[in-house]
């Protein structure tokens, strides 16, 4: 019993570890190319929340920007 | 044996769904609750259902957590993914501006994509219900 209760509170306490990570990690220089319309292209810094929010909000359907340090994260437009 | 462990791995994904969302939304908080003042259903309201969401997610993953409760906190999961759902469902079909007030990765997800995530977290709480309660039969009988 003691064991069950635990692999569901080990997956609660991963929950906690991998939201506070993935906050921290998406900090960097974005490569904004493909911004929705009014925005100008460029290079900016920012969290990928912060990008999205400003360069790219709205659904994600088409590719707006790319992390450059790591360019498969990539950041999606209406 | 085999089912109980089931209901552990289905109550797991589950409580990591919720926290892992809770914790996203509270880490972001002033962004969330602007996001869901854009949303034209919840626009009026938005205050207090930025609050009720992860708050309602983090209590349904203490009671997925604690044994006793296990079950209501599935029953529960299930009413909050069916709302969630709902909720996508909607949008998709009635609404032109589809502002994302998702936490975390699931941000990075489209709407049609968290639709079909939501749906199969949908399905797994009611997986997670009728094993719960075939087990609960099935151990009374032995009795």
């Amino acid at each position: 019993m003691k064991k069950s209760i635990s692999v569901v509170a080990i997956a609660a306490l991963l929950a906690v570890g991998t939201a506070f990570t993935t906050k921290s990690q998406t900090g960097g220089w974005w490569n904004v190319y493909n911004p929705i319309a009014g925005k100008t292209p460029g290079i900016y810094f920012g969290t990928a929340d912060q990008i999205k929010g400003i360069w790219c909000p709205g659904d994600n359907n088409v590719i707006c920007a790319y992390l450059i340090s790591n360019t498969s994260v990539v950041i999606k437009k209406p | 044996m085999k089912k109980n462990a089931i209901v552990e791995v289905i109550s797991a994904l589950l409580v990591f769904l919720f926290i892992y969302a809770a914790v996203s939304k509270l880490l972001d908080f002033n962004k969330f609750r602007y996001q869901l003042g854009q949303s034209p259903f919840i626009t009026g309201f938005s205050g207090w259902v930025a609050w009720a969401i992860p708050s309602g997610e983090i209590i349904v993953a203490v009671l997925l957590v604690i044994r006793r409760t296990r079950i209501t906190g599935l029953y529960l999961s299930f009413f909050l993914m069916l709302l969630f759902t709902g909720y996508i469902f909607i949008m998709l079909k009635y609404s032109s501006y589809l502002p994302c007030s998702c936490g975390g990765v699931l941000s990075g997800m489209s709407w049609k994509q968290h639709f079909v995530f939501n749906l199969v977290f949908t399905g797994l709480s009611l997986s997670g219900i009728l094993i719960q309660n075939i087990h609960s039969q099935k151990k009374q009988l032995v009795v």
